[in-house]
């Protein structure tokens, strides 16, 4: 089977985990709702596009910033704040009954390097491609302001595997192929949603974050270059 | 193609492996029914381990450690990578070919991969190499040489799964491994050693102690026919001092193979001497800190006997808790002592002497030994109520496994007592009185408080003898102080003995008069049985006079919570006899949980249970998990002139080749130290002696004591030696 593979940098990222409201934490890896999210934008699509994934990364360290948040106390606001980037010397008044701030803690990861398989249908995964090299606008991977830089894209053929292998990235690996004594921390990520009664109902993968250098579980994948694959699906 | 595995003898791999394979038959065939985790499926496993536990010593930088020790020619190599070799091992285990289970292959790579606890993890990248650049090379005759299938490819997946070692958290599974790996270890250190690793099998305590008590005229008591009736279960007995509990627990132990632990090394030597002696009883082992110093003493072939103790070889043996019963600590290789007590009886005498954080690993060993089948026994005075709470919680007890009894003789009526709300030293001129004509014994609750009564009474104008012994004396003075008490006694000699708490447990005496200052009444009423031990109170004075004011030792030794109510519980009985009966239910209600509520004592008992139930296992080795037991931190000194005095016997030492010259000196220069808290002692010691010896301190202070006269009060900590001026 064919994938697509794409080697991304970005200086920093943090991908929130979705419950962390005091901390901003972040996953390890960007979950896989929002490498998907950011393949979607790069297609301007409107609806789902079925993909399986494979997420594998390191980054170089973590690190803490120090931000004010604004937070919405209504849903309705008569005044919206769009944009206050830049603007320190700016007054900038709102109304306290429907906003309020509050200094929080961001984490973030510095250096991050990201190994990603994309199978998907041969067209879709041509128009992505097409979308790499035509884009208009930045990449961007997790929040806005984290730049992506794309250091390559390559169509590689994926077969299992057969031999042992060590890894050589920290990656996700879904939960049902790891042994029960393989150390890796167990996360429930965000995959993909429906809208039911306005409420987003994702549906969550479970997997291990395992960390480079052990051998990699039976019934996982390899490309053409070696790189291992751990699809999600 | 040679491959070794010791230098010593030259010993080959497959030569270390078969005396290993020799004792795992040796242990199934004496006690494989006694092993309630091993069935056979287990013992297969076990074996395997042992075939190939070593295997990994045949990388070529470990034959050449071996060679160069043995001055053979070295072999050729490019390899420098040293990785130790258990975890090679692991890597040449023909994982694929054994057919086993995920749990089984699991058991085994941990099993083998760390039958050396290491600082050292196992580092994929260099065991790879040496795999791959060396052993790979000599599988075919290594095969050869172990007569043993070796793996036909590499896998490193061995090296992930060590990395997530087994916790109490793996259920079921921890405790099958904690057998393999401890039955391992025991393996291969008595292989190691050149030793059986169970010797006198078919021994049995219980045809010695029945000979002897019939020979005595002796008659089995209740307790005694409970504990032989109850031989099948865990047995908790609550019977007071001078009721046989000794030969109760080794009827209890009947054919098995036991551990009997005791609070105090001087105890222990005692019952060896009667076991031994006494009951002609030789299965017996002999295992605390300074062990060997008594057997070499005593015995021709100590070193043998030293060996098998130390590996738990012994039918009987003797020890401390420290020395077995720490493995709630989960210290690297705790198996081994885990896995001796599956197949064993363990009896556990004095519980109400230990502190309450020692007690609550007690609880949690027992625990841990009824997990992995073996039987315990616990024998005691008083047991504190909460203790046994504390069993019931932990699901030890149930019904059906464990008797529980308590015996109790109120026919003899031994002491009367008299409560003083006074200081110990107003009663000098009456204890100097009582002496002209008996025996009287002081025990007070500190050294110093000792020390400065001993003073006191030296003081005053008489010819009445006057004797002090605590524990700051120089072990052998100690010793000499004594063996003359007993002696004193026996001879019915009269005069004082001031002492501190030392006697109560570990020294057979019996005197006529005990004053004593206040303190927790288990406590309180050991000190009981060394007045009046047997005899019954002829009198109607009062033989017992408890000094409640003043009391030294507080907090410190006592917890001046449990002081008081124990005054409060002890006042109804002011001038009244307390019998047997009394006792066990003052104590009773003493260490009642609701009464215990909010004192240091409970907390630190539950503190304490609270760390052992969550701790992280493997965090420590097995030295620091026994000093951390000893957390009373005693440390030894020695007195600048004495070290002066024997300096020449450091000298020899350093001179001295054979170790077992070399031994009896340490022995020789240990003899002239003493013991002492370290808090206390930091102030007066200047420097530390040079290795082996750092352990030892020199304090600058002058000790006083005269060997002829037996007078003297011990090491003087708030006297300056002269000469440092």
């Amino acid at each position: 089977m064919k994938a697509l593979r794409l080697k991304l940098f970005q200086e920093t990222a943090c991908y929130k985990k979705p419950f962390a409201s005091k901390v901003a934490e972040t996953y390890p890896l960007p979950p896989y709702s929002t490498v998907k999210g950011m393949i979607h934008a790069l297609l301007n699509a409107d609806q789902f596009i079925p993909m399986r994934l494979s997420v594998q990364g390191t980054y170089e360290e973590k690190l803490l910033d120090y931000q004010r948040y604004y937070f919405f106390k209504k849903k309705e606001l008569s005044s919206f704040p769009l944009v206050l980037d830049g603007l320190a010397r700016m007054e900038f008044s709102y109304d306290k009954n429907e906003i309020t701030t509050m200094p929080m803690y961001t984490h973030l990861l510095h250096n991050v390097h990201l190994l990603i398989h994309i199978e998907a249908e041969q067209h879709i995964l041509k128009q992505i491609i097409h979308a790499i090299e035509y884009s208009m606008t930045h990449y961007s991977l997790g929040r806005w302001e984290d730049l992506v830089r794309i250091d390559e894209y390559k169509l590689v053929d994926v077969q299992e595997l057969k031999e042992e292998k060590t890894l050589q990235w920290n990656a996700y690996i879904p939960s049902n192929l790891l042994d029960r004594e393989t150390k890796s921390i167990p996360y429930q990520l965000n995959w993909k949603y429906e809208i039911v009664n306005g409420i987003r109902q994702w549906e969550k993968i479970n997997v291990g974050y395992v960390q480079k250098e052990i051998e990699a579980p039976e019934g996982v994948w390899i490309d053409e270059d070696g790189e291992l694959v751990f699809y999600h699906l | 193609m040679v491959f070794y595995a010791k230098s010593e003898g030259k010993e080959t791999i497959r030569e270390h492996t078969d005396r290993l394979l020799y004792n795992l038959n040796l242990l199934k065939n004496s006690y494989s029914n006694k092993f309630m985790l091993m069935d056979g499926k287990m013992w297969k496993l076990l074996e395997i381990a042992v075939q190939y536990h070593d295997v990994g010593k045949a990388n070529t930088v470990f034959q050449n450690k071996i060679r160069q020790a043995i001055r053979e020619s070295m072999l050729e190599t490019d390899i420098e990578t040293d990785v130790p070799h258990n975890y090679l091992s692991v890597g040449c285990i023909p994982l694929k070919q054994l057919d086993l289970t995920k749990e089984e292959e699991r058991l085994l790579i941990h099993a083998v991969g760390y039958h050396h606890e290491r600082e050292q993890l196992p580092e994929k990248e260099k065991v790879r190499h040496v795999l791959e650049n060396d052993i790979k090379k000599q599988l075919p005759q290594l095969s050869e040489h172990m007569r043993l299938p070796m793996t036909e490819k590499f896998s490193y997946r061995f090296v992930d799964r060590l990395l997530k070692r087994y916790t109490y958290h793996d259920g079921e599974e921890f405790w099958k491994y904690v057998m393999i790996k401890g039955l391992l270890h025991r393996l291969d250190h008595a292989a190691s050693a050149h030793i059986d690793v169970e010797s006198d099998v078919e021994k049995s305590i219980y045809i010695n102690v029945n000979e002897y008590m019939k020979k005595q005229g002796f008659h089995k008591n209740d307790l005694q026919q409970f504990a032989e009736q109850h031989h099948d279960k865990h047995v908790i007995a609550i019977a007071q001092t001078g009721m046989g509990k000794t030969e109760a627990a080794l009827l209890w132990i009947q054919h098995d193979k036991a551990f009997f632990t005791l609070p105090l090394r001087v105890s222990i030597n005692a019952i060896y001497d009667r076991i031994k002696e006494k009951m002609g009883y030789d299965a017996v082992g002999l295992l605390h800190s300074t062990s060997v110093h008594y057997l070499v003493d005593k015995e021709e072939n100590w070193e043998e006997l030293k060996q098998q103790s130390e590996h738990y070889a012994k039918k009987l043996l003797l020890t401390t808790i420290d020395q077995i019963l720490k493995f709630p600590f989960y210290y690297k290789g705790f198996e081994k002592e885990l896995a001796a007590m599956a197949n064993a009886k363990v009896v556990i005498d004095e519980i109400q002497a230990y502190e309450p954080r020692i007690a609550a690993m007690l609880i949690k060993s027992l625990e841990m030994i009824h997990r992995v089948g073996g039987k315990f026994m616990i024998m005691t005075a008083t047991l504190p109520t909460l203790y046994l709470e504390e069993l019931k919680q932990r699901n030890v007890i149930n019904d059906d496994q464990i008797a529980i009894e308590e015996f109790i003789d109120t026919s003899v009526n031994r002491h009367r007592i008299r409560l003083r709300s006074e200081g110990i030293e107003e009663a000098i001129g009456e204890v100097l009185e009582l002496g002209e004509t008996s025996q009287v014994l002081v025990i007070v609750n500190t050294v110093r408080q000792a020390m400065s009564l001993y003073d006191k009474f030296l003081d005053c104008d008489t010819q009445v003898p006057i004797y002090l012994l605590h524990s700051q004396f120089t072990q052998e003075d100690r010793q000499l102080l004594e063996k003359h008490i007993k002696q004193f006694n026996e001879d019915n000699e009269r005069g004082i003995w001031i002492t501190t708490q030392l006697v109560e447990a570990s020294i057979d005496i019996d005197f006529d008069y005990l004053f004593t200052e206040m303190s927790t009444l288990d406590s309180l009423f050991q000190r009981f049985g060394r007045c009046y031990r047997k005899r019954e109170l002829e009198h109607d004075n009062c033989n017992i006079h408890i000094f409640t004011e003043n009391i030294s030792g507080i907090p410190r030794v006592y917890n001046e919570h449990l002081v008081n109510e124990s005054i409060r519980l002890l006042e109804p009985y002011d001038h009244q006899i307390v019998d047997e009966r009394a006792k066990v239910e003052m104590v009773k209600q003493l260490y009642d949980r609701k009464q215990l509520k909010g004192t240091s004592f409970l907390k630190e008992f539950e503190d304490a249970l609270y760390m052992f139930d969550n701790l992280d296992p493997y965090g420590m080795d097995k030295r620091k998990a026994q000093q951390k037991l000893r957390d009373i931190q005693n440390i030894q000194i020695i007195t600048r002139q004495m070290y002066d005095q024997i300096e020449h016997l450091f000298e020899r030492y350093k001179e001295e080749k054979e170790w077992k010259k070399r031994l009896k000196l340490r022995m020789e220069i240990e003899k002239k130290t003493v013991s002492v808290q370290r808090y206390i002692a930091e102030k007066y010691v200047s420097e530390r002696l040079p290795k082996p010896f750092d352990h030892i301190y020199i304090a600058e202070v002058e000790y006083d004591f005269n060997r002829e006269r037996l007078k003297g009060k011990g090491i003087l900590l708030d006297k300056p030696s002269s000469n440092q001026h």
